[in-house]
């Protein structure tokens, strides 16, 4: 789609086939999103067509799966402004994010050091910090939101100090939405000597993200959060750190030389991708970041703000209270109501066809924390519409009529 | 009208019967959901072997709030055994394909369609059977 046409949700919808298979109304992108059809097929060819292991073969197919493989190496480092050589495919954000705790923090951490996480990090944002901390015996420290649930950059600039190792961040809260100001966090770090990884899970749809102009240290994210299959993620880490970051995984692809005795071991990336990687889940991801240069992030991102905001309007309308204020906001909502739960909202939407989260989104202390059990969610995508907001606020009209 | 929440599960969800705290209870049983946050408490006393006195407080859904406030209406005053074959019943009703007498209790028996629903249904009585079990 050229970008002066106008947005036509229609010929979206169509490139997604779970439309047409299963009729619905899918509010919960933040979890992951459905598949264009391109990324379905560049699967099935994959396997119809030019099934092979990579690094391997000298035959045809193998070399083609590898060039392939290299290739769409290519197409999403392009994609966040890397180089090639400065991203490995994993096993999804989680898994990055592992990789970077274990690979590299777990080996630097001395006495006195500090790990700073925002209060809302999702589990996979915090639990390999809590446990890099509690086997290093340094502390994790907690930096909290304002009450707009925001995060106050003159706090956090007293927070991070230079006893501060990392700061693990979410680019994009998958609970409240808020994009918080990582540009300043990260440039602040540096001052302080320390790195900062940067949580992209719900970031690359809504807006363009360039690695180089953000200055992060590391960048995970998931390729099923972003059109691509579930399976493979993403780790980008700046050259200097990737040299120094040591494999947790190890075996065949990763080694130079191996003896019976000891082995040598690759350069990045391919240190840290020991055997046979997610080949087909990898040339997926690749058409999906395809997919969404053809439809333009700004015009996703676009579109999906302006769901947003209509149904923001709409929840607070309904009497539903919308988590948080931030400055600014992706395409996710969290909201409650003080006598209806989450998981009978959900239910009673479901029974109408529409898909939406409750629960802790993974993100238990920072709920607890607010004095919440689980909130209701949804967020948006390109091919939501407004007709489904409009369906979206009679459903909370019938669950307010069936329940109080 | 939806299938899981029956007029009679509203009621009791908007109005649950024996919802009261009772911290001099003789025994207080934690029926807690860490998956969704439902949180509530069981308070009975056991009185010649019958379970007297039951009541239930906390937090959850409209379908695990129901459940337990007919958890206390119809279990409250049994016999312990009594009390434990109704339990095991209701739970195989939920989860497997027992049928029940009671009409009210019967209710729940659309449970099975909601795969993501039964733990609501089923956490004030796993947590009675728990008990009764233990001390049989
Ligand atoms: C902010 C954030 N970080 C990390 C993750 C973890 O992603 P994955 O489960 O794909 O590893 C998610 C997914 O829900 C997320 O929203």
């Amino acid at each position: 789609m050229s970008e002066n046409l106008v947005w036509d949700v229609d010929r979206i919808r169509a490139d997604f086939p779970i439309f047409d298979r299963t009729p619905h109304i899918y509010l919960d992108n933040a979890a992951t999103t459905h598949k264009p059809a391109s990324v379905i097929k560049a699967i099935t060819d994959f396997y119809e067509m030019h099934n092979a292991n990579v690094h391997r073969g000298i035959y045809h197919l193998g070399s083609a799966a590898s060039q392939r493989y290299a290739e769409a190496r290519s197409t999403v480092a392009d994609f966040i402004g890397a180089q090639a050589s400065e991203i490995i495919f994993t096993a999804g954000c989680t898994d990055s994010i592992n990789l970077v705790a274990f690979g590299l923090i777990d080996n630097k951490l001395s006495e006195g050091d500090t790990i700073v996480c925002l209060a809302s990090e999702h589990h996979a944002n915090l639990v390999p910090w809590q446990e890099v901390a509690r086997r290093n015996n340094v502390q994790l420290k907690i930096l909290h939101l304002t009450d707009l649930l925001d995060l106050d950059l003159t706090q956090a600039y007293s927070f991070i100090d230079r006893n501060t190792k990392l700061v693990a961040i979410a680019h994009t809260s998958n609970v409240t939405g808020a994009r918080y100001p990582i540009e300043e966090v990260i440039a602040h770090s540096h001052k302080m000597g320390a790195m900062v990884l940067v949580d992209a899970a719900q970031a690359l749809l809504s807006e363009s993200v360039n690695v180089q102009d953000l200055g992060a240290d590391f960048l995970a994210f998931s390729g099923h959060k972003m059109l691509g299959p579930t399976g493979c993620g993403v780790l980008y880490g700046r050259p200097e750190h990737l040299e120094q970051m040591q494999a947790i995984r190890f075996g065949g692809d990763m080694i130079r030389r191996v003896e019976y005795d000891q082995s040598t071991f690759a350069a990045a990336p391919r240190r840290f991708e020991a055997g046979t990687p997610p080949i087909a889940a990898v040339i997926g991801l690749a058409k999906a970041v395809d997919y969404i240069n053809r439809v333009g992030v700004k015009a996703i991102a676009d579109h999906s703000k302006a769901l947003t905001v209509a149904a923001q309007e709409l929840l607070t309308e309904e009497g539903f209270a919308v988590l948080g204020r931030p400055k600014h906001r992706g395409p996710i909502l969290s909201f409650s109501h003080s006598r209806i739960h989450p998981h009978d909202l959900a239910s009673i939407l479901d029974e109408r066809g529409i898909a939406i989260r409750a629960g802790h989104h993974c993100a238990q202390p920072f709920l607890k924390h607010l004095g919440l059990m689980a909130t209701a969610r949804v967020s948006f995508s390109l091919y939501n519409t407004h007709a489904e907001i409009e369906s979206l606020g009679e459903g909370l009209r019938h669950a307010k009529a069936l329940l109080l | 009208m939806s299938d899981l929440y029956h007029p009679l599960i509203l009621k009791h969800s908007r109005e649950p019967l024996h919802f009261h705290e009772r911290k001099d209870a003789e025994i207080i049983l934690d029926a807690y959901n860490p998956i969704c946050g439902d949180d509530y408490k069981i308070y009975l006393d056991l009185v010649d072997d019958h379970l007297e006195a039951l009541s239930f407080d906390g937090y959850g859904c409209a379908v695990s709030k129901a459940s337990a406030s007919l958890l206390a209406q119809k279990l409250g005053g049994k016999s312990r055994g009594e009390a434990h074959k109704q339990l095991q019943r209701f739970l195989e009703m939920v989860t497997g394909s027992g049928t029940m007498i009671d009409e009210d209790l019967a209710v729940f028996a659309m449970a099975k369609k909601y795969p993501g629903r039964i733990t609501c249904v089923t956490l004030a009585w796993q947590a009675l059977d728990e008990f009764l079990s233990q001390h049989a």
